[in-house]
């Protein structure tokens, strides 16, 4: 009753049923066959964050990360505490972090001064992702032995209704919230397909150090025409973690086998831990049945579960006038 | 995640090939449903085309995983 209550205009609700979308009205655009060359991709696109990228809150959860095994040695010595360090603190994470960061993108179109042709679309810098130039007009690709930037060098082509760009020379960096990292030598491929306000971005990212397969993700962002989502603030390091300024010299990091975080996930999930260290079979659902003897259903959860907090304790009784009497 | 009866959904279908061949299918999307979202919901997910169907084993529902 409270959908025509909603939406008196309606359709009659239909029997309720499994898999049974109802009113729905399915709509499936095929972008596939251009209607026309170009697409306006510039404004202000807020990130919804309704895609699952796989955050987590362990510090060593690479399931669903194609890794080598370089790039799992690598994760694994990581230390978040080397980002303290008062020359790492405002250095800028990798191309993929459009991604997997929390911001939007602001998007502009570079002309040309005078024959106003498209040159370049620029996406923004963040605090801590560096100016994305793609190149429209064709400019070669730098030298593989060119200097490498957090940015690196992007250049872009239509493909029917779609944008796609390759991205080159950046540099290591890590591409899933301080889990995994990709090397100097990887290539980020975007793919933008814009449908009225939703803009849809495709990231194939492919490094031949760190990954045995690409790394595909994907987020959606909507038109913010009052563009007020968008920071502009500067990064400033600061004293985060005294022994580090004390001992300029300390890099924070884990030495083989001694990551104190690696059996987290399997001690409060359950999870074996071949599939939390990652790898090209982690990312397909089929991997679920190679696991499904090693798997024990963990016991009720009792810490993230998603529900609200639990209840505060009960102030003492109060004293005084006003307070009820003693029972 | 519940949608109640006047829920709308729709899709954008993007396929795409790649330099190397690999066909792939990113597929957004938007619900929109005045009753239990505040807002539209967006989801965009990227599939990559098997070669052939041998990986497709479809088995009836079971209560246990």
């Amino acid at each position: 009753m409270a959908n025509d209550t909603l939406n008196p205009a309606g359709p009659p609700s239909p029997r309720p049923g499994r898999l049974n979308l109802g009113a729905s009205i399915v709509v499936v655009a095929l972008s596939a066959v251009p209607l026309v060359a170009q697409v306006d991709l510039a404004g202000s696109w807020a990130r919804r964050g309704q895609t699952d990228n796989s955050y987590s809150r362990e510090p060593v959860d690479l399931m669903g990360m194609p890794l080598s095994e370089d790039g799992r040695a690598k994760a694994l010595s990581y230390d978040i505490a080397s980002l303290s360090a008062t020359e790492r603190q405002c250095q800028m994470y990798t191309p993929f972090y459009a991604f997997t960061g929390p911001f939007g993108l602001q998007i502009t179109s570079e002309p040309d001064p005078i024959t106003q042709k498209l040159v370049a679309w620029k996406i923004a810098g963040w605090i801590d992702r560096d100016v994305t130039m793609i190149w429209m007009d064709g400019r070669p690709r730098p030298s593989k032995y060119a200097p490498h930037s957090h940015g690196g060098f992007t250049s872009g082509e239509w493909d029917g209704e779609a944008l796609t760009a390759v991205n080159t020379h950046f540099k290591l960096g890590d591409i899933k919230r301080h889990r995994g990292m990709s090397s100097d030598r990887a290539t980020l491929t975007y793919r933008f397909n814009r449908h009225g306000n939703i803009l849809t971005l495709t990231g194939i990212l492919e490094d031949p150090v760190y990954l045995a397969e690409p790394y595909v993700l994907t987020e959606s962002f909507r038109l913010d025409t009052a563009n007020t989502l968008f920071p502009l603030t500067a990064c400033e390091p600061i004293e985060e973690l005294p022994h580090l300024h004390e001992n300029p010299a300390l890099v924070p990091h884990y030495l083989p086998g001694q990551n104190p975080f690696m059996n987290e996930a399997t001690e409060r999930y359950n999870i074996p831990l071949e599939a939390v260290l990652g790898g090209p079979e982690t990312m397909y659902p089929e991997y679920r049945k190679k696991i499904k003897d090693k798997y024990v259903l963990p016991p009720p959860c009792t810490q993230g579960c998603g529900g609200p907090p639990p209840a505060p304790p009960a102030p003492p009784a109060p004293t005084g006038r006003g307070a009820a009497p003693p029972r | 995640m519940p949608y109640s009866a006047n829920a709308e959904l729709t899709e954008h279908w993007d396929v795409y090939k790649r330099p190397n061949g690999e066909e792939w299918l990113t597929i957004t999307t938007e619900i929109v449903d005045p009753l239990y979202l505040r807002e539209p919901r967006l989801v965009a997910l990227p599939f990559k085309k098997e070669p052939n169907g041998a990986k497709w084993d479809p088995t009836p529902c079971s209560a246990t995983w």
